[in-house]
């Protein structure tokens, strides 16, 4: 019984997580941080803001 | 859009907030063009996949702006029809007034206190060889044990 709880505990903190992440190369040669990778692990100390183009 | 991180970071003190801008592999012009007016970094997301945009889903969608807080949790999304309004702005900085963490120098586990647990979190960002910009308490870009000395001193004095 303790084991179905514990299994479902863990579970649902599977489910209901929302965290995201990405690490890619910034490619803005006009960036302080060009040629880094963010978000991680550059700035994972911030509050990060992802503003999705339209273009390429 | 990078005229509105300058506002947050030096107008409202939001230093350690940063706009990411994603893009699309598929396009070629977007790096040119966005790159001629911003300072911000830029990430392109794989075409045809597109994972980040998968992973942000239904938020990732042309023009959304979505807030993560520290660990990668949403905060806050909104969607920019008519450019960063001034409506969008004061939304931006209701989320970051709940949510933005004031450092304080050696507060490593940002708990407002300093004190031993401060100096075993540094001790294993040494371990590791990470940084933090709370740990590194002489500025001098390394976290090291003139740090652990500098937080030892804070907490005996």
């Amino acid at each position: 019984m303790i084991k179905k709880i514990l299994l479902s505990i863990i579970f649902s903190a599977f489910i209901f997580t929302d965290e995201y992440n990405y690490s890619l190369e910034d490619l803005n040669s006009t960036s302080s941080t060009f040629g880094l990778n963010v978000w991680e692990p550059y700035y994972l100390d911030y509050i990060t803001m992802h503003y999705f183009g339209s273009q390429g | 859009m990078s005229d509105f991180q300058d506002e947050l970071r030096n107008d409202d003190g939001y230093e350690n907030v940063v706009i990411i801008a994603i893009g699309q592999t598929n396009i070629s012009s977007f790096n040119s063009n966005f790159c001629a007016n911003s300072d911000l970094p830029l990430v392109m997301d794989q075409y045809p996949g597109l994972p980040i945009r998968e992973q942000f889903s239904p938020y990732g969608q042309h023009k959304y702006l979505v807030i993560l807080d520290y660990d990668g949790n949403m905060i806050g999304n909104v969607q920019l029809t008519s450019g960063v309004s001034f409506s969008s702005k004061e939304y931006v900085r209701s989320i970051l007034e709940n949510h933005y963490n004031q450092s304080i120098l050696g507060d490593v586990n940002n708990d407002s206190t300093i004190n031993i647990q401060d100096i075993i979190l540094l001790v294993n960002l040494i371990l590791v060889g990470d940084t933090q910009s709370n740990a590194d308490m002489n500025s001098d870009g390394i976290v090291n044990v003139l740090d652990i000395i500098q937080v030892v001193n804070i907490i005996l004095s």
